[in-house]
């Protein structure tokens, strides 16, 4: 049974955070920016593409003064999740960093970005906020790109996952559904790389406590999280292994 | 021995998630499938040229993506099972 929820307006998804995406009925791949508020700092994570910025901006502002917005996370560098951030810049008129990986930030350095970098190859896997409160940064490499990696709120117990557990849907709901798990197969067998390389992240991610996970695609995963890992663990993609000859 | 049926059975459950279950039991219909709620074929007698009339199908109606969402599973399924795949899914 799908949950009805009101995706018109921001959706405060876990404690503090929000989801400001849009949902896009004609899109078979709909994508998921997040906004953390703690205290006098904010986090805008994966904010979208260009043609999303208007929908996303409008959303973001209601929840939001832009000027607290102190960080991005850029969990890789493409432009669906990548595009509007130097848009974002310019609203956002204060120094922000771009919280991603070395691998993606020289990348993203062609958008023509002025903020600086927060490589968290770098910074011991970790951002901790003025408040305290600590993002953890799990490496996820290859997964689809090679410096691919998840946020961990460990307040919350929220795992942004990026590209791990989107789905190909167009039958999309906020919150996943009974037949979830294999719009998820459908896009990882066709943008992860092997059965081997997933599993290892997915083996990384089981030694979480998870209450949430909050994909950049697909839906919201808040209910029998362990199925979802164990079903990507265990799943065969890569069509690789087709095409040798 | 698996056959078509349980690839056709496989398409039908991948596209659930991707076009949830009333599109994808209309989209059955179209091409002459007869199925439960669940997805389960009630016509055993299936082959590939079934398999390849759905494939058209989702294809005509929904677009490319309903084919690539089952491709790889398929061409993997196929290989097991020592079937041939109808063009699209190759």
């Amino acid at each position: 049974m799908n949950r009805e929820v009101d995706t018109s307006k921001a959706v405060e998804i876990a404690e503090g955070i929000y989801w400001v995406g849009f949902h896009d009925e004609s899109a078979g791949f709909h994508c998921n920016p997040y906004v953390i508020l703690d205290g006098k700092e904010a986090v805008l994570i994966d904010p979208g593409s260009i043609p999303h910025y208007p929908l996303v901006l409008n959303k973001v502002v209601s929840v939001v003064e832009l000027p607290r917005i102190r960080y991005i996370i850029a969990h890789h560098q493409d432009p669906d999740l990548c595009a509007t951030i130097p848009k974002f810049e310019e609203v956002i008129n204060r120094p922000t960093s771009v919280v991603t990986h070395t691998r993606a930030s020289v990348l993203i350095a062609h958008y023509g970005l002025k903020s600086d970098f927060y490589a968290v190859d770098q910074k011991d896997w970790q951002l901790t906020l003025q408040s305290g409160r600590r993002l953890r940064f799990i490496f996820t490499p290859y997964l689809h790109f090679p410096g691919a990696f998840v946020t961990y709120d460990e307040k919350t117990k929220t795992l942004f996952t990026s590209d791990l557990f989107g789905a190909l849907s167009f039958d999309w709901h906020l919150y996943a559904g009974e037949y979830y798990i294999e719009g998820m197969k459908a896009f990882h067998e066709n943008y992860m790389p092997s059965r081997e390389i997933l599993a290892a992240s997915m083996r990384k991610l089981k030694k979480l406590d998870i209450k949430l996970i909050a994909p950049q695609h697909g839906s919201l995963i808040d209910e029998n999280i362990l199925e979802y890992i164990e079903a990507l663990e265990n799943l065969e993609c890569g069509d690789y292994m087709f095409y040798q000859d | 021995m698996a056959g078509y049926k349980e690839l056709i059975e496989a398409v039908l459950r991948r596209e659930m998630g991707i076009l949830g279950p009333e599109k994808t039991q209309a989209v059955a219909r179209e091409a002459g499938l007869r199925t439960t709620d669940k997805g389960e074929l009630v016509n055993y007698a299936v082959n590939k040229e079934d398999l390849g009339r759905l494939m058209e199908k989702f294809n005509e109606k929904y677009g490319l993506v309903t084919v690539i969402g089952c491709k790889v599973a398929l061409m993997r399924m196929a290989r097991e099972y020592k079937l041939e795949l109808p063009a699209i899914l190759q």
